[in-house]
């Protein structure tokens, strides 16, 4: 049993990594393409992890990708001319005049869409892992699959008899 | 790094830096659905929520739990809660308080709640990550395997929940 | 030449120069997504010129040949001037949704790039799960269209919200199970390792030609359909038919705003034609990549050409096809496309574990793939036949027919 670590200490580095990091730390650098080894940049990179830095790629891009179309729309607010009138500011519902309120009740048939699709998307998503790992599976267990995919073509078929799937 | 009241508390490595942005973004998006007053906005910040709840499981290198969380969660359940908003009429105008006359019970039961869990988290003797996991396509290839073969009861259960969720779905909402 | 190996040797040069670690890997990453953002936003006035163009031409115009050559800078010229339009918000909109939804609705799509594989080893990332990466990231865009629809106060824009989210619902599912089609097969769901699979080396030499839709022509055409579908491409664009309806989620937006639904709804399709082109065409793979020095630069044509080819395609079946109505799109997905998948992956995973060897496993799945599409094709075409005598049937006046009867017998005088 290791020795019980505070939150914070469990997601440290390693202290083995952490003993090679300072010894890269104090690397001099007398050959000056040492630095284009893939080796200084792991140990300079605080530990992350080959996957995490994949994912902090992600991050960084989600940021950009926020901040790139929104300095857009705000530089269209600044160049664009602001004369708001009543009428122009009134929403567009084909000339006729809004009549009550815009929020109103929808119909439960969307809902009945959602439920359908929330049970495929996570039958499909079970599915994937076991596609991954389909080349080493066994018999046992490709029939295990099997079934499970059939259970899902029971329940498509009940709800198509029972006219779910039809838009009304 | 010295905090008040004598704290200790080591610097941050950047890994942790950005965990802690993370987490704060969970934790304030979550926040935000309770105090929202309008539902719709709640909805919006749970959205968020699952976000960060998904960057978490990306900092515990899960990376196919992550994916799992964002299409489940953000693509469907989300729907889910927007739809039936809708359908019930009266949550949609929103402006409703989200306090009611049962909060200071509530939030007493919160905090205790909360303070159980710290001393849980901080009882339990976590297990220190040894080797480093090596996340490549393999595990997921494991986890795959791992569903029809040692826990293929649980999978063909869940099969059959599934399946019952598609027959319960026409029972709800039909129109009628 | 791998894209890894550049951020290593940028960073590190920038590490040399005294930066941390995390910081340098930062300023190179950014480096890396920004190139990858500004090509997105950008391609996209390339991608509406060609559009423009092709359905032009097939309606037998010219289209835009003014601004440049050929008319190129015309998009260049719409988009300074949806710049300079006024950024108008509706009365009583719901402020956070309604300037929210445009944002999301473009780095939804931008974040997409990330994982697509130009040429061998030009890549933004190599995700373990890029194939569910694409899925789950594409659900930001069904909530940008909620969003817009509830943030307008507008009827209109409130109900096309919702159809279009039940409609990219639907399609999702088809879209889903014809990606687990190729991962079942290639046992995984990295795009580098997708497409590597895909080369077909003949004496040493990559042909780069074993493409997987050759394998499996049905689950290629599921994904295209689906995909045109998930786009809101003709014939699936019956919520914003712009000839005929207001633009159905977006009516409220103006300016750069509604730039934002435009750029996000044309570099969809792009994207969708990408992963096409990578899950079953071979993505960067065709004669010649494995070639020491020009192979990544003819991988990168050979992308660019194929992803091109469906975009033209795509844009070709928009200016060919009528709309269809709302039922007949949920019944084609619902009914036909989540059927027609479900048996296609079941027989694949019957006939993958065959003890017999890989190529001929290959045979078998091509020919049940042509086979499934044929029965469907026949039960279709049977259902259709019905449905069109039934629909002259309820469109003919009752009396006419009975008038039409008594003339026949001449006693109509």
């Amino acid at each position: 049993m290791a020795k019980p670590l505070r939150f914070c200490e469990t997601i440290d580095m390693q202290p083995r990594e952490k003993t090679r990091l300072q010894r890269v730390q104090t690397f001099p650098i007398r050959n000056r393409y040492a630095i284009l080894s893939r080796e200084f940049v792991k140990f300079h990179t605080n530990g992350f992890s080959a996957m995490l830095s994949q994912y902090f790629f992600i991050l960084v891009m989600s940021g950009l990708a926020v901040v790139l179309p929104v300095s857009a729309i705000v530089m269209g607010h600044f160049l664009g001319p602001r004369r708001p009138d009543e009428i122009k500011n009134d929403i567009y519902e084909s000339g006729v005049e809004t009549i009550g309120e815009t929020w109103v009740q929808f119909r439960a048939q969307y809902y009945l869409i959602g439920l359908v699709f929330v049970v495929f998307d996570v039958e499909a998503l079970f599915l994937f892992p076991i596609a991954v790992a389909y080349q080493q599976l066994e018999m046992f267990a490709v029939f295990a699959t099997i079934f499970f995919v059939l259970l899902l073509v029971i329940g498509l078929l009940y709800d198509w008899r029972k006219g779910a799937l039809e838009w009304q | 790094m010295q905090l008040p009241l004598g704290v200790e508390v080591p610097i941050p490595t950047f890994e942790q830096f950005v965990f802690i942005q993370v987490a704060l973004l969970t934790a304030v998006a979550a926040l935000a659905v309770v105090m929202s007053r309008n539902l719709f906005h709640s909805a919006l910040a749970l959205t968020l929520t699952f976000f960060g709840v998904a960057g978490i499981y990306v900092f515990l290198e899960a990376e196919f739990l992550a994916v799992s969380q964002v299409l489940v969660y953000v693509g469907a359940i989300a729907m889910l809660i927007a739809f039936a908003i809708m359908l019930t009429r009266s949550m949609m105008y929103g402006r409703t308080s989200p306090l009611n006359n049962q909060w200071g019970k509530s939030s007493l039961f919160a905090l205790l709640f909360f303070m159980g869990l710290l001393a849980f988290a901080r009882a339990t003797p976590w297990p220190s990550a040894g080797e480093p996991v090596v996340a490549d396509e393999a595990l997921i290839a494991e986890l795959g395997r791992e569903f029809v073969t040692t826990y293929v009861v649980a999978f063909e259960v869940l099969g059959l929940l599934l399946l019952l969720a598609l027959v319960g779905a026409v029972m709800l909402a039909r129109d009628r | 030449m791998q894209i890894t190996q550049w951020s290593d040797v940028l960073s590190g040069w920038l590490m040399g120069m005294g930066l941390p670690g995390w910081a340098a890997i930062a300023i190179v990453y950014g480096v890396g997504s920004f190139i990858l953002i500004n090509y997105g936003m950008l391609s996209v006035l390339l991608l509406i010129w060609i559009t423009r163009k092709a359905i032009s031409r097939m309606q037998d115009r010219i289209g835009p040949n003014r601004v440049g050559k050929y008319g190129l800078l015309q998009t260049v010229a719409d988009a300074a001037k949806l710049l300079s339009k006024e950024d108008i918000t509706p009365y009583q909109a719901d402020k956070i949704a309604y300037n929210l939804s445009p944002v999301l609705a473009v780095s939804g799509v931008l974040m997409l790039l990330a994982v697509v594989p130009f040429a061998p080893g030009l890549s933004g990332v190599d995700l373990n799960i890029a194939a569910l990466y694409i899925v789950a990231l594409g659900s930001i865009g069904i909530m940008a269209a909620l969003m817009a629809g509830w943030g307008s106060n507008n009827k209109y824009a409130l109900l096309a919200g919702f159809r279009v989210v039940a409609q990219l619902l639907s399609y999702e599912i088809p879209l889903v199970l014809a990606i687990l089609t190729v991962v079942l097969l290639t046992g995984s769901m990295r795009f580098g390792n997708i497409v590597e699979i895909q080369s077909l080396h003949v004496a040493g030499f990559n042909l780069g030609l074993g493409w997987l839709g050759i394998v499996m022509p049905g689950a290629l055409i599921v994904f295209f359909i689906s995909s045109l579908a998930e786009a809101e491409l003709t014939p699936f664009d019956l919520l914003e038919a712009e000839s005929e309806l207001i633009a159905g989620f977006h009516i409220e937006y103006s300016g750069m705003k509604f730039a934002m639904f435009f750029l996000a709804q044309f570099l969809n399709a792009w994207i969708l034609a990408a992963v096409g082109v990578t899950l079953f065409l071979g993505g960067w793979q065709g004669p010649g990549v494995g070639l020491p020095v020009i192979g990544p630069l003819l991988g990168l044509g050979y992308f660019m050409i194929k992803v091109y080819g469906i975009y033209v395609l795509q844009q070709w079946i928009r200016g060919t096809f009528p709309r269809i109505r709302i039922d007949q799109m949920m019944s084609f997905a619902w009914k036909v496309l989540v059927p027609l998948m479900i048996g296609l992956i079941l027989i694949q995973a019957i006939i993958q574990k065959l003890p017999t060897p890989v190529a001929i496993q290959y045979v078998l799945i091509f020919i049940a793939n042509v086979g499934v599409m044929a029965v469907v094709a026949y039960v279709l075409q049977k259902y259709f036949r019905e449905e069109q005598i039934r629909t002259k049937r309820s469109f003919e006046p009752k009396s006419l027919i009975g008038a039409m009867q008594v003339s026949d017998e001449g006693t109509m005088y």
